[in-house]
């Protein structure tokens, strides 16, 4: 029994490592994507302080409560009298952050392609956002008006398109050498400037026209022309089948010790980025929010638990010097979320023992919430929080819902009971490995 | 003097094993300077480093890394000793590799 178990799960292995991996590989370093990625990242810092800003200009009182019957209500009623008063001050960091996110994506996406193509990253990130402002249809210069909601979330995806496009058109223009062409004795730092000169005149004057098509066929212009396309995928990746696929895919790249989130990142940070930015408009416009699948809520309502709880499975349960030293070492990290030392210490790398039981966890954690958050028992993630930040205090803050610490609790002690049988077989082969070593 | 750098994804975890190496390089009078960065910023820190150290989840970028910088050594920790954040482990592998 025990022999034909492991011999598929060694056919599983070697199919997943000649196919899968290299799959994942190439996706997570294809240059737009990961340009994608790491621009994404580098705005992270502005959207933490533009979420916060938010929370304290809208504190999340119940419609419930208009008494201070007792102490709590009193804190929340005064706190929201005092961010009515301060509104305009306490928003203008989310206004000026999360509301316009489209020029900051622009912006990081332009430069880190640039610097990936080991071409001028600010004068290709200055071209991609000149060009952007151009088709964005925000700026009235008319009425003397900027209409805000053109550069915020929505358009985020038209953003990264004409970002990459840019970089590429001035790519292709510099590479065929048809740029402006100063005499050798220009220094460097003046001649640089000069080489996007005309790709920049050219994507000015192509995307201004076929935004002026766009904008007379949709009255959307060419960025909401994008925004009409990536919507049903944004929609079709929120569904819980395909993020049970994406867990899917993280827990195997890490069991063959990958960087699970990094690869599949590629593809869902966009997307969860986006759907974040379009809940906290919402929270602010006091609209129901649409999006389940945003911000880092399948991390937290995902193996972050099971690592935690496979560490407490082992304090309690285990007794080969190996778990125990390792849980040791692993215990405070994996509070913060930083697995590492679990991952490679005890190891789940390679080993069935911890997988399986992974999978299973995954899954009965990110369904939970995400049934429990779809009948709208749940607030949905708003706010975007270091990745450091535990899970329970993360699903709070996230969602300024005190009941999902509730369901990351009840989740915790779920996981503890799936894994700890298959943790404590674990545990009695790598005893007797010991016993058997000491002898 | 030695200049090793880590690289992991958000330099997070390799932060961790910093402190374990430079303990163990203390111990034995290996004169270091060790620092973890996120592989993004590669760029900024590796130029002068003696060697480069990879995290074994980021192991898939070792091309890359050693395509940015042709002439170093760049090498992936071994899985083992950095799940137990085995500093004495890893600086015994730099010194062999640097071969002091």
């Amino acid at each position: 029994m025990s022999e034909t178990k492991t011999s598929f799960m060694d056919k599983f292995q070697s199919v997943m490592e000649k196919t899968l991996v290299p799959i994942g590989m190439k996706i997570s370093s294809q240059r737009h994507l990961a340009a994608i990625r790491d621009g994404l990242t580098v705005i992270i810092p502005m959207t933490i302080i533009g979420g916060f800003a938010c929370l304290l200009a809208v504190p999340p009182v119940p419609s419930t409560v208009t008494e201070p019957s007792n102490f709590f209500y009193a804190f929340l009623l005064a706190w929201q009298s005092w961010a009515n008063a301060n509104s305009a001050i306490l928003m203008t960091p989310y206004n000026l952050t999360i509301g316009i996110i489209s020029i900051y994506v622009v912006a990081g996406v332009a430069f880190q392609l640039a610097k990936q193509y080991q071409m001028d990253p600010i004068n290709n990130m200055l071209s991609a956002l000149f060009v952007f402002l151009c088709v964005s249809n925000a700026i009235d210069f008319s009425t003397s008006s900027i209409t805000i909601s053109r550069l915020g979330a929505g358009y985020m995806f038209g953003a990264m398109i004409m970002a990459i496009l840019v970089v590429e058109i001035n790519r292709f223009f510099i590479k065929k050498n048809i740029v402006i062409k100063l005499p050798a004795t220009v220094p460097p730092n003046v001649a640089a400037p000069f080489n996007v000169l005309i790709p920049l005149a050219v994507s000015v004057i192509g995307f201004s026209l076929l935004n002026a098509l766009c904008t007379s066929l949709t009255e959307d212009g060419l960025t909401g022309l994008v925004y009409q396309i990536f919507q049903p995928l944004m929609s079709a990746t929120g569904s819980l089948p395909s993020i049970l696929l994406i867990n899917f895919l993280m827990t195997t790249f890490w069991f063959f010790g990958i960087h699970g989130a990094n690869m599949v990142g590629v593809v869902t940070t966009p997307i969860t980025t986006a759907a974040l930015a379009a809940n906290m408009e919402a929270y602010i416009a006091g609209e129901p929010m649409q999006y389940i699948f945003a911000g880092s809520v399948n991390s937290v309502f995902g193996n972050w638990i099971t690592y935690t709880s496979m560490l407490i499975v082992i304090f309690t349960a285990c007794k080969s010097a190996q778990l125990k030293s390792v849980a040791k070492v692993a215990i405070v990290p994996s509070i913060f979320n930083i697995n590492e030392p679990s991952i490679f210490g005890i190891p789940t790398v390679l080993n069935v023992y911890t997988y399986v039981p992974m999978l299973i966890c995954s899954f009965i954690n990110f369904s939970s919430y995400y049934l429990l958050a779809s009948s709208g028992i749940l607030g949905k993630f708003f706010v975007t929080l270091p990745f450091t930040v535990p899970g329970p205090l993360a699903a709070f803050l996230a969602t300024m819902d005190g009941k999902t610490v509730i369901l990351w609790a009840v989740l915790f002690v779920v996981d503890y009971f799936i894994l700890r049988p298959f943790i404590t077989t674990y545990d009695k082969q790598l005893v007797k490995q010991e016993s058997e070593a000491a002898e | 003097m030695r200049k090793i750098v880590l690289l992991c994804a958000a330099g997070m975890s390799t932060s961790l094993l910093v402190t374990n190496m430079q303990k163990a390089a203390a111990e034995i009078g290996y004169e270091t300077d060790i620092a973890a960065h996120p592989l993004s910023e590669a760029h900024l820190y590796c130029g002068d480093a003696d060697i480069i150290l990879l995290g074994p989840q980021v192991r898939f970028e070792l091309p890359k890394i050693q395509k940015q910088f042709p002439d170093k050594k760049i090498e992936s920790i071994e899985m083992r000793a950095y799940g137990m954040m085995d500093g004495k482990a890893v600086i015994d592998h730099v010194k062999k590799v640097m071969g002091d």
